[in-house]
């Protein structure tokens, strides 16, 4: 019996035991079912909202714009750089106290408190967010302002410090050197979209692109994690300009064009051997900085969008296609006549009678007559292929906007007289960059070298994306571009472009004085010329060629041995050593001090003023190149008489059927294809 | 008989063994589970906050890249500003230096009565420029003018260079005359009177 009681109160015990603790199993298992249930009611009906509660507690999202690309110069001088700074804006709806506030921060920034004050007061009630207080300030501002708040002692909610108070990052494009290069380097707006220059052509790369940062915050504010939003950062862009020589050329170039009263100058400083513009100078110029002070006279790059007829230093092509052709040497001799020339009843004329002369002579006196006759003997089609080739007609590629190509009519549309205009410069629209790569061509041995401003492309580390390779094309022989360069020397020893003649150095290269197109007489002016000098140094083995071009001198001798000779030669007397540029032992036994020589200026048409014909230049043309055409005189086709155009029109016919040119003249002049024999057979 | 009291022994030495306290081998296990749950729970907290810490520095070293770039970039700018050619211009005369003329330096006798030449053109051609613009101010004004110094090269007049001057040194010459022009002064009297004055 003892034994069964025992055995009945052990088993009950277990029961006892087995009861509790199952009832302690209940009591979590509904306890867990409990929270398990919340939870899931938490996670699955109330996710959305609790979610975007917590995002909002938690994360932040920030965009911010990349800092736009920098623009060196060769010697990694900063043209162009963005820098990072801050605008105070007000949230005119969570200012408590406007009147502390605009007080506190007039004081603090210089304003006008109660401008301010109703400023603020206007927004409020209108409920604006966003009113900008204080713009462009950097971070030492920034901090300062920051501190200066504290002081006070005014309630602070948020950075800096004022409740409604608020920073935003922005960016700010600075232009250290101001107008230095500034029409290469251009301007880029509030945006930071580039208007002009390399600043619009290149603004793909330098673009900075808005990035998305994710932060994640704790309670206290402080950012424990960052998710940044990955895209391809601005590059940087390294130019050929050499700040120092654009510095040299510019401040040449200004001093010319404030010598002679001109309109407009410029000035390009090209490296022969590479192709790369050193410098690129136009005056009247403007300071990036400052875009209020912007105007559209200040800001076209006259080096590369403006044409004009380049005059006598044209003759370097109709001369170069002759040497090309083997027709003439710099020795041999020519016969200028009388000083005329009659080409398709055009009367063309040297400034005087300068009898049997050689080219290299005629080339220095820049003889018109002589230009004329060597064209005629080369042809239409050759002096046409030449011209092409030198890279007239068509846009040099340039690393710039709204560069113009020029004007090189077909040859179908030429007048009688259109290849000996040419020859001298009219009827042709070049750009001053067009002009000075075809010397710096003669100056290469005869291979072009596409001009550009690019040298390399690179990252914010340095690393270098892209390197330019400019095109190189053989134009002329290595011996046509050593006769040329011989010819061109004599012009700076012995003719027209003594002035420009540098003491230590050999100097090469050629003037030019073209009349100017008048938009309101609607033909060539000859009270408005174009003067310019184009030249490289050292004359054997040229380094760099420079280019000055004057447009409209008012004052003083406005050709271009008297204008732009002289900015070239301090151009070049102080770049040359700059570049170091050896100099030649024999400049100085070369120099010749003798009697100035005058060049001939014009086309002629003002005398004979030949009546145009519109369909031939194309109305299309003519408005292109209106605006800074000093290309050719033609009258618009109400103004003159059916009898002239019908003898134009079959002056056009005549001249496309037998493709000869009609010559006609004094007595010297009759004799030209007698003298083209004699010279064939030499 | 023996069948039962077979069942009954085994029953007996089961109830013994569901009664027997629970071995000291279990709760060590037990414990040691325990603790090393505990332990894990603690190091991953430990890395928790040692990640949102490490976050928290990630993220201040992220912010004082960013500062120190925008500082490097204002240092830049700051350095490219200041070696701009104009503050170089306006440090130069704080100091007192005057801006030099070109001198080359191989100079020929030819070279220096060019600059001689074209620089005595420039005076000319500021003059040119000059005295008409200020005659047209004072006779827009409605004031009597009359001119007390002719200072308007006459049309055609040769310029007398000497081939020794020099063009630092020497003043420069026109029509013969020596002339130190730099920039010009217009007077008018009470009674109206302009006088045209260049003064060095």
């Amino acid at each position: 019996m003892a034994v069964r009681a025992t055995r009945k109160k052990r088993t009950d015990l277990r029961q006892v035991a087995f009861t509790r603790f199952m009832l302690i199993v209940a009591f979590f298992v509904l306890w867990i079912a409990g929270i398990g249930t919340r939870l899931v009611y938490l996670q699955v009906n109330q996710h959305e909202e609790l979610r975007k509660k917590a995002l909002v507690q938690r994360r932040d999202v920030k965009q911010t714009k990349q800092l736009r690309g920098t623009i060196y110069d060769r010697n990694e001088r900063a043209l162009a750089i963005s820098i990072n700074v801050k605008t105070l804006y007000a949230d005119a709806t969570k200012i408590e106290d406007v009147e502390e506030t605009a007080k506190t921060l007039s004081g603090l920034l210089k304003l006008n408190a109660k401008e301010l004050t109703s400023q603020l007061e206007e927004a409020r009630s209108l409920e604006r967010r966003f009113v900008p207080i204080a713009k462009g300030l950097d971070e030492q501002a920034v901090q300062n302002l920051n501190r200066d708040l504290e002081r006070r002692g005014v309630k602070k909610a948020d950075l800096p410090k004022f409740p409604g108070l608020h920073w935003r990052d922005e960016q700010k494009r600075s232009y250290p050197h101001r107008s230095l290069a500034a029409h290469v380097v251009g301007f880029s707006n509030h945006a930071g979209v580039g208007q002009a220059g390399i600043e619009q052509s290149q603004n793909d790369i330098l673009y900075g692109a808005v990035i998305k940062r994710t932060q994640e915050r704790d309670r206290l504010g402080r950012v424990y994690d960052e998710l940044v939003s990955e895209k391809e950062p601005p590059r940087d862009i390294v130019l050929t300009i050499d700040n120092t020589v654009q510095y040299i050329a510019e401040q040449s170039l200004e001093k010319a064009v404030r010598a002679s009263n001109a309109k407009a100058g410029m000035a390009i400083v090209i490296s022969n051997k590479t192709g790369e513009v050193l410098a690129m100078a136009n005056y009247p110029t403007f300071d990036p900085n400052d875009l209020e002070g912007i105007t559209a006279e200040n800001l076209a790059n006259g080096s590369i969008q403006n044409m004009y007829s380049p005059g006598s230093v044209f003759k370097l092509i109709t001369y170069g296609s002759a040497l090309e052709k083997d027709l003439i040497s710099p020795e041999a001799e020519i016969d200028t006549g009388g000083g005329t020339i009659e080409v398709a009843k055009h009367k063309f004329k040297d400034h005087g009678s300068l009898g049997r002369i050689s080219y290299a002579k005629a080339m220095a006196v820049s003889s018109n007559v002589a230009a004329i006759r060597t064209s005629l003997r080369v042809g239409r089609e050759d002096f046409y292929s030449t011209v092409k080739k030198f890279g007239f007609g068509n846009a040099t590629g340039i690393e710039l906007p709204a560069e113009t190509p020029g004007l090189v009519r077909p040859i179908e549309r030429w007048f009688g007289d259109s290849l000996a205009s040419m020859s001298i410069g009219y009827e042709i629209g070049v750009s001053a960059l067009q002009m000075a790569n075809a010397f710096a061509t003669i100056a290469n041995d005869g291979v072009r070298i596409q001009p550009h401003l690019i040298k390399e492309i690179r990252q914010s580390d340095e690393t270098i994306v892209s390197v330019t390779r400019p095109e190189k094309t053989q134009v002329v022989s290595v011996e046509t571009a050593r006769d040329l360069r011989k010819m061109l020397r004599q012009v700076v020893l012995n003719g027209t472009g003594k002035r420009a003649q540098v003491a230590g150095y050999t100097i090469a290269g050629k003037t030019g004085t073209a009349w100017k197109f008048d938009e309101k007489l609607k033909r060539v002016n000859s009270a408005k010329y174009v003067s310019s000098f184009i030249g490289f140094a050292p004359a054997d083995n040229p380094d760099v060629t420079i280019a000055v071009v004057i447009d409209e001198p008012r004052s003083g001798g406005r050709d271009g041995g008297s204008v732009a000779a002289p900015a070239f030669r301090e151009i070049a007397e102080r770049i040359l050593p700059e570049l170091n540029v050896r100099r030649d032992e024999i400049a100085e036994t070369l120099a010749d001090s003798g009697d100035e020589v005058v060049e001939p200026v014009g086309n002629g048409e003002v005398e004979t003023n030949r009546i145009g014909d519109d369909s031939a230049v194309g109305s299309d043309e003519l408005q292109a190149i209106r605006p800074s055409l000093p290309i050719v005189g033609r009258k618009p086709a109400a103004s003159r008489s059916d009898t002239d155009a019908s003898r134009i029109s079959k002056k056009v016919i005549d001249r496309k059927t037998t493709g000869t040119p009609n010559i006609k003249g004094d007595k010297q002049n009759s004799r030209i294809g007698k003298h083209i024999e004699t010279e064939s057979r030499n | 008989m023996r069948k039962r009291n077979q069942t009954r022994a085994i029953r007996t030495s089961a109830n013994t063994a569901e009664v027997r306290p629970i071995s000291w081998s279990y709760l060590l296990l037990t414990i040691f589970c325990a603790a090393l749950m505990a332990i894990g729970f603690f190091f991953a907290a430990l890395q928790h906050f040692a990640t949102i810490d490490l976050g928290f520095k990630n993220s201040k070293l992220r912010k004082q890249v960013d500062d120190l770039q925008s500082e490097k970039r204002r240092l830049l700018l700051a350095k490219e500003v200041s070696l701009s050619p104009v503050e170089i211009t306006k440090a130069a005369r704080k100091y007192g230096f005057t801006e030099a003329g070109l001198v080359p330096a191989v100079v020929s006798m030819s070279s220096l009565s060019e600059q001689v030449r074209s620089s005595a053109e420039v005076v000319e051609k500021k003059q040119v420029e000059a005295v008409p613009s200020e005659l047209e101010i004072i006779e827009a004004s409605g004031k009597k003018v009359v001119k007390t110094a002719s200072v308007r090269p006459q049309a055609g007049s040769k310029m007398v260079v000497s081939p020794e001057t020099s063009p630092r040194r020497e003043p420069q010459l026109v029509d013969g005359r020596p002339r130190q022009v730099t920039e010009s002064r217009t007077k008018v009297d009470s009674a109206g009177i302009l006088s045209v004055a260049k003064l060095r």
